[in-house]
């Protein structure tokens, strides 16, 4: 509470620092005074009488020094001197300062426009619902991006015998997360005739279909469902 | 060296806050006489450090201050306690005697005390 008021006072005193600085001076110039006649009525000569004063009173510029300290807000203060100082210097010397600003420019526009790139093409939430759970969709076996690169093999979008297919065979579209299980089966041949779902015996779709992540938000995660699995595994 | 000063400051305050309550408002300079007077040579050294503690105090609203006449007429800024400063120097006096009779009980103890 204390420390509230202080800093509310040091911010209203701050604007009215000329005044305050009057005031002291007014103040030690009237203690000086006092002092002096007090030295005097003890029978000191007034000069001597006045050096006594002052001499007891101690270093003026000390004093007014720490009095600064009390009052406004010195953080501030200092802080705008040292930006005058800085500004002074900048238009001492214009070619130093082109240079500077040339640069800085440069080196700020260069990065606010890749991260803008990259925020968009990576950061930035697809604007759906759940965008981890969009996938491409495709019948070769790896997929559009391939540890970060883009593959030669195009993989293509959906296309429309593969969503005739989903259509027709509704039991399929429904065990297709349970297929997600049968892309281990694409990694190794034996086990995955082991593992192939039944349904994927029962479609006569011949495809490897394999699935990647849209949204590239983890790295990992294209990887991990890089393949949501073949609906039917290759009978190798 | 700092702290020294810290600590003479705090106790300079404190009887900055005395002298207020029992003289009632006082200029700089009285309040600089005083607490030489009773203290000795505490401020003979320094007069004006007294200033900026006054500002402190007054920052803080435990005093404030107002151009007066002293008495032989001179303009003069006067100081006087406000609520807060008195309840301020109670609580501080409070805190002072209590040290004080703690360190007074640390040095009145014997090697026999303690064992």
């Amino acid at each position: 509470m204390k420390a509230l008021r202080r800093f509310l006072k040091r911010l209203t005193s701050w604007t009215r620092r000329q005044g305050d600085e009057a005031r002291l001076r007014a103040e030690i110039e009237e203690h000086l005074a006092m002092q002096t006649a007090e030295n005097v009525r003890a029978g000191l000569s007034p000069v001597e009488a006045r050096r006594q004063a002052v001499l007891t009173f101690g270093a003026v510029e000390a004093i007014r020094e720490e009095y600064r300290d009390q009052r406004g807000l010195p953080v501030l203060e200092t802080l705008i001197q040292d930006t005058r100082h800085a500004l002074r210097r900048l238009r001492k010397s214009p070619a130093f300062t082109i240079t500077t600003v040339f640069t800085l420019a440069l080196g700020i526009g260069a990065t606010t426009s890749i991260f803008t790139l990259a925020y968009a093409v990576i950061l930035k939430s697809l604007a759906v619902a759940n965008p981890g759970e969009l996938y491409r969709l495709g019948k070769e076996s790896r997929c559009c991006y391939w540890g970060g690169y883009s593959q030669e093999k195009e993989f293509s979008l959906v296309f429309y015998d593969l969503y005739k297919y989903f259509r027709t065979t509704r039991k399929a579209s429904r065990n297709w997360r349970r297929s997600r299980q049968a892309s281990r089966c694409m990694a190794s041949g034996a086990q995955a005739v082991q593992n192939r779902p039944k349904v994927t015996q029962a479609s006569s779709y011949p495809a490897i279909i394999s699935g990647c992540s849209v949204s590239m938000r983890m790295p990992g995660e294209c990887w991990t469902r890089m393949m949501i699995g073949p609906v039917r595994c290759p009978s190798r | 060296m700092k702290e020294k000063r810290n600590v003479l400051q705090g106790t300079l305050a404190l009887m900055v806050l005395k002298t207020l309550d029992v003289l009632g408002p006082l200029h700089g300079y009285g309040i600089a006489r005083r607490i030489e007077h009773i203290s000795g040579n505490l401020l003979a050294v320094n007069q004006g450090t007294l200033y900026p503690v006054l500002l402190k105090l007054e920052l803080e609203g435990s005093i404030a201050s107002a151009w007066g006449a002293s008495e032989n007429n001179r303009k003069a800024r006067f100081y006087r306690l406000t609520r807060a400063g008195r309840k301020q120097l109670q609580a501080e006096t409070r805190g002072w005697k209590q040290t004080a009779a703690i360190m007074e009980r640390f040095f009145a103890a014997k090697a026999e005390d303690l064992q």
